[in-house]
């Protein structure tokens, strides 16, 4: 009997010897999960583009590929993701000089006040998409701060896996009299007042 | 050299100068570059060419000559300064004229031909016309006065020795806010891509040369993206006032599809009916054009020409044209054509066009241009240069 509660005991301590184990083997597995769900994601490799539509019919794009910022999933809140993302609007480039003048100068007013020079989108809020193992097709809200004019954007958001981290590509429209931006008409030929933004950036841990 | 041959170069000859005598001008497709896909940018007219708008002549001042402006662009709402370089002549009326804008267009032009065994040249005077377009509430009211080069005009089936007057275009229209337009007069209709080579198989060879203009109706619709254009006509204009013989109802079909700022797609239909000297014809074609890159500009235009009179038959007509910006106001051009036989009296035809134009001030366009024609069917080569001055005034 002695010899078999010795077995017995000493299986219940294997036992909990293995459970504790496999218990520090899974933690330490998840941890990085974990780790990456919380961590800081630069943004990079940005493209930005806005397609305006012409009031004589036909589009041109301006892009640009200053964009910046960071984001950090909050795990509190699992749609929600902190930090922003800025785009210089100084470097918009439409292909012509006198457009891209009048775009920054006239209707962006880039030069009016500190602020004028970038749209930063911040509290950004997903649909559809896990923020901790963020990857294919959902939507997203945003607070748009162009202008000197701070309006909520959305859109749909596309994120895939790439080599060092995600690609993220959304858009949205935007209404240029929502954000106080004058109605751009010159010398017979105007762009209407919805346009269409494209962005596409990596996000690495 | 035998008398067949003679004859062939001698018709070649009579056929390339003939082509070449004058021309409408027309807008610059290579400007997809500039993410430009609609001629009314910078046009009055929905087909393009002719009097350049205020927003047009802005813009090859700024834009587009190597001399033009690079200071602050004039404040939204405001005309060009109407002093500098741009300031030849415009404005020259001040305000005498209301809304009125009138312009100059002339070409003076050296056209020299190469056939077997010999070679002729000419200078000639293409183009000297004045201009004028006043727009205002969604109306506009467009028309040209001029003078057509001696034995170009058509009266009666018979070529005119003399210089003539004409009217290229004098037309009205309404356009709506939310892209509806009706314009009726006489204009060149929308039919493919308007090439400003007058003399491309797509343009020579489909009735969309320099006097093809009709008189007639067009409906157009701008929807997003896409641009339709429908035109119905009693007939060419040329051919209502001097030469009743080839009088015939015609109509034209264009729909355009911007798939992105810089590509577009276009397909044409056209049909005319038959006239006491020319059978049925029509055509159907589809474009595609697309700006690789900032500075380059690739169109592509294959069209199948139908005739059905039993000296006609079926010819399929291809134009590539390549433009690049090799420095501001220096663009290159270079233009394959061929227009494949299609029975008695349409021979396969081959072209090499090289072009260079050059914009060094604004309104003022320098073109020099080589053409090598192979008569494949005859085996007839024909090679042209033409050198000519362009100024929009």
């Amino acid at each position: 009997m002695t010899c078999l509660r010795r077995a017995a005991t000493t299986l219940t301590a294997r036992r909990a010897t293995t459970v504790f184990l496999c218990g520090c083997v899974a933690v330490a597995l998840a941890w990085p999960v974990v780790a990456v769900a919380a961590a800081m994601w630069k943004a990079g490799q940005g493209d930005v583009r806005i397609t305006c539509p012409l009031t004589i019919g036909g589009n041109f794009q301006a892009k640009t590929t200053a964009l910046t910022g960071s984001l950090t999933t909050d795990s509190s809140h699992p749609s929600s993701v902190n930090g922003s993302l800025a785009v210089d609007l100084r470097t918009l480039d439409s292909g012509i000089n006198l457009r891209n003048d009048h775009l920054r100068e006239e209707y962006l007013e880039v030069d009016k006040a500190p602020g004028y020079d970038a749209a930063t989108l911040s509290q950004i809020e997903l649909r559809g998409l896990n923020p901790e193992a963020p990857e294919g097709k959902g939507s997203f809200t945003g607070s748009l701060m162009l202008h000197g004019t701070t309006r909520t954007v959305s859109g749909p958001v596309e994120v895939r896996k790439a080599a060092s981290g995600v690609r993220v590509k959304a858009s949205f429209p935007i209404n240029l009299s929502d954000f106080g931006i004058p109605e751009p008409r010159y010398l017979g030929v105007g762009v209407k007042n919805t346009v269409q933004v494209e962005v596409t950036f990596a996000a690495t841990p | 050299m035998s008398t067949t041959t003679r004859t062939l170069s001698f018709l070649s000859l009579f056929f390339v100068a003939m082509l070449w005598l004058a021309s409408a001008a027309s807008a610059e497709p290579m400007f997809l570059a500039k993410q430009y896909t609609r001629c009314t940018a910078c046009h009055y007219s929905a087909t393009g060419g002719g009097l350049l708008t205020p927003y047009g002549r802005l813009l090859s001042h700024r834009e587009l000559s190597t001399t033009g402006g690079t200071a602050a662009a004039p404040a939204a709402g405001e005309e060009d300064a109407p002093r500098g370089e741009q300031a030849f002549l415009y404005g020259a009326l001040g305000s005498a004229l209301g809304p009125v804008h009138l312009g100059l267009e002339l070409r003076p032009s050296h056209l020299r031909v190469g056939f077997p065994g010999g070679s002729t040249s000419m200078n000639l005077l293409m183009n000297a016309d004045l201009i004028g377009a006043v727009q205002k509430n969604g109306w506009t009211a467009y028309g040209s006065v001029g003078r057509e080069p001696p034995n170009s005009a058509i009266r009666d089936g018979r070529v005119l020795p003399d210089a003539a007057f004409i009217s290229y275009e004098h037309w009205v229209g309404y356009q709506t806010n939310d892209g509806f337009g009706i314009r009726a007069g006489r204009f060149l209709p929308a039919y493919g891509i308007g090439f400003s080579d007058h003399t491309a198989y797509s343009r020579v060879y489909l009735d969309l040369d320099r006097n093809d203009q009709v008189y007639g109706v067009e409906v157009s619709d701008t929807m997003g993206p896409s641009l339709l254009q429908v035109t119905v006509s009693p007939g060419k204009a040329e051919a209502i006032l001097h030469d009743s013989g080839r009088r015939g109802f015609s109509t034209f079909g264009r729909w355009q599809l911007d798939v992105t700022p810089r590509s577009a797609f276009v397909a044409s239909a056209s049909y005319r009916h038959a006239t006491d000297l020319d059978p049925k014809s029509g055509a159907i074609g589809g474009a595609y054009g697309f700006a690789p890159a900032p500075r380059v500009t690739v169109w592509t235009e294959i069209d199948a020409d139908l005739q059905t009179a039993g000296r006609g038959g079926r010819t399929w007509i291809a134009v590539n044209e390549t433009s690049v910006e090799v420095y501001r106001g220096l663009w290159l051009k270079f233009s394959p054509q061929l227009r494949t036989a299609g029975g008695p009296g349409f021979s396969e035809l081959r072209r090499l066009a090289f072009e260079a134009d050059l914009l060094p001030r604004t309104h003022w366009n320098l073109g020099l241009s080589y053409y090598h024609d192979h008569n494949h069917t005859f085996d007839v080569d024909t090679s042209t240069v033409l050198l000519q001055l362009h100024a929009y005034l």
